[in-house]
């Protein structure tokens, strides 16, 4: 199953996020204020570049370790030469501590403009370099991509701060509306990271043969990886797994099914069209 | 269409960068240290990079010219390739670049002074001796050469080294550089072809059949010698009905006197790679073939393997001599 996550460093943040996706609170969720519905979830992960590491990894954890997952940073940064409540996505998130870079993937058509994202660890006045300066990016990405590939994590970030509106004007209800006014472009960015996520999903399905005929005999976790590529294949050459039963019908254990399954996929011809 | 290119920092005032940046003047531009920082991480999927690839202007420091591996040939006595880019615009599902590379980005190397710096030392140190060098191994050698102009580069240095043979494989359309080019009689201009439904199920994003027979033939017409790689040849059913079609295609058209070479290679990749191909194509018809490991490497059985090839080379005889046939064993 594919799952979708948020997350955000502010409460506030959140709070433009949660009534529009229509989230609703886990209470058993105790590190972390975890937001959910179906299979898109929302983590609040506190400030700073290892809270929001962390929350990406429990929220993996809460969420069962899944194969399929997309992640999606949303938060408010400073920048010295841009508009002000301007939406920007990370082309490039460099940790200011360790001036590690990282460059997630942008393979859809994003719905703003890009730039350099600057994870620093405490806030930053002056914006010495052209870029987003930021608390969180570099620790979520990092974390994020341990779980899933970078095609698969972004970061947006609103412009909350600039030389002519200084950090200590942001109130908390210009980050809500100014979150607010990005919806659409939050929503196409979840999209097609479904979109992305979809195709993969389709494409390892595990065949509708495989659970029936894994509780036949003992499988290996070796062998029950074995067991879906062969059904797989299956799948690909007939077009549904429902012969594979009486492929294996004289089979005594795991080892002689697995072995009448591919002698006669390997007996079969491809045809490509 | 190129949305994204990174540019190692040391080369954002390169000429070469400047030239192809002027072509991408949409394109967002990123910089980075070294090409390895976007090209090499653990965390990425080539499937799902290969929707929209960026372009990453980088130097290679070295290994410009290297040794091909052992039967990678066409009769030369030393054999060698050179890769000035790395991944390919099209999408050959049996493409062994999808194995071997974690990104689908593709990188230009845009330091070419340095590969002919290499080009012309190998070709010095074989005097007298036929060395052949093979453009298009990590690559497609003119996919992107309206960008790159690197065939277009490179060509003189061949065309003062007639004791070389230079080989640019290709499945592209894009000859122009060539057909305004007077043909150089020691550049083979190789075609890899398949019969038309393998190109259309398999060969994502590549010329069709008929478009890189028209190619061949202008080429032909211009003086070009031209290579013919029935390679990979990829098993089916009827694929001898389907092979002797394409052969008849094929020989019909070009005539014989400007065909350098045609060769044959059976599919075949190292284990590793297929199943990384595995996991990324799950659903791909092709993997789900007659297909099994041997010595490490995944390849149909050797018997059925045998038998495409001893049928394709009877029938690539039927149109040439056979010191003009050649059998790829990698
Ligand atoms: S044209 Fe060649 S290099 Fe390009 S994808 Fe196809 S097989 Fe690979």
């Amino acid at each position: 199953m594919l799952h979708q996550h948020l997350i955000v460093a502010m409460p506030i943040e959140a709070k433009a996020l949660i009534p529009f996706f229509r989230l609703k609170k886990l209470t058993h969720a105790p590190a972390f204020e975890v937001y959910r519905r179906d299979n898109l979830w929302l983590t609040i992960s506190g400030i700073g570049k290892v809270a929001s590491a962390a929350a990406v990894a429990y929220t993996h954890m809460l969420a069962g370790h899944n194969s399929f997952s997309s992640w999606l940073n949303i938060g408010i940064a400073g920048h010295g030469h841009v508009e002000l409540g301007d939406l920007f996505a990370a082309h490039k998130i460099t940790d200011a501590d360790t001036g590690h870079s990282h460059y997630p993937s942008l393979t859809f058509t994003l719905p703003c403009q890009t730039e350099e994202v600057f994870t620093v660890p405490k806030p930053v006045i002056d914006y010495p370099v052209h870029g987003l300066f930021e608390m969180e990016a570099s620790g979520f990405y990092y974390s994020a991509t341990r779980f899933t590939s970078n095609e698969l994590v972004q970061c947006l970030k609103v412009v909350s701060d600039t030389h002519h509106h200084p950090i200590e004007s942001i109130t908390p209800a210009w980050i809500e509306q100014n979150i607010k006014n990005h919806l659409e472009s939050i929503e196409h960015v979840l999209q097609h990271q479904k979109v992305l996520l979809e195709e993969l999903e389709v494409a390892h399905h595990v065949p509708n043969a495989f659970e029936a005929i894994a509780q036949k005999w003992r499988f290996s976790q070796q062998q029950k990886t074995q067991l879906q590529q062969l059904l797989r294949r299956w799948h690909l050459i007939w077009g549904d797994t429902t012969s594979a039963e009486s492929a294996i019908s004289g089979c005594r254990n795991s080892r002689e099914c697995l072995q009448a399954l591919s002698d006669t996929i390997n007996k079969q011809p491809t045809a490509l069209d | 269409m190129i949305d994204t290119i990174y540019i190692e920092a040391a080369l954002e005032d390169h000429p070469r960068v400047t030239g192809i940046l002027k072509r991408y003047p949409n394109a967002r531009r990123i910089t980075c240290e070294r090409y390895g920082e976007v090209f090499n991480p653990k965390a990425q999927n080539f499937r799902l990079q290969k929707k929209k690839p960026a372009l990453i202007l980088a130097q290679k420091h070295k290994g410009f010219v290297l040794p091909a591996p052992d039967g990678y040939g066409i009769g030369g006595a030393h054999n060698y390739y050179f890769s000035h880019m790395l991944n390919c615009l099209y999408d050959c599902r049996y493409c062994f670049l999808q194995g071997m590379y974690r990104s689908a980005n593709y990188i230009l190397f845009v330091n070419y002074e340095d590969f002919d710096q290499a080009i012309r030392l190998t070709a010095s140190q074989h005097p007298g001796q036929s060395i052949h060098f093979f453009s298009g191994y990590d690559c497609d050698s003119l996919a992107f050469e309206n960008t790159s102009g690197f065939a277009a580069h490179i060509l003189p240095l061949f065309r003062e080294r007639p004791h070389t043979l230079l080989e640019l494989r290709t499945k592209s359309t894009q000859i122009s550089t060539l057909l305004e080019t007077e043909a150089i009689d020691n550049v083979v201009v190789a075609y890899s072809l398949n019969p038309d439904n393998v190109a259309k199920s398999l060969e994502h994003g590549a010329p069709g059949l008929s478009a890189r027979i028209r190619a061949m033939l202008k080429l032909a017409e211009s003086g070009w010698k031209i290579g013919l790689r029935f390679d990979p040849l990829i098993y089916q059913s009827h694929y001898q009905t389907l092979y002797r079609e394409l052969f008849k295609q094929v020989f019909s058209v070009l005539p014989e006197r400007s065909i350098h070479s045609v060769s044959t290679g059976p599919f075949r990749l190292p284990d590793g790679f297929f199943k990384k191909l595995i996991r990324l194509y799950p659903d791909e018809k092709l993997f789900a073939g007659p297909l099994s490991s041997d010595n490490g490497m995944t390849s149909y059985d050797t018997a059925l393997e045998e038998e495409m090839i001893a049928f394709c080379k009877a029938q690539i005889l039927n149109y040439i001599p056979e010191e003009k046939f050649f059998r790829c064993t990698l």
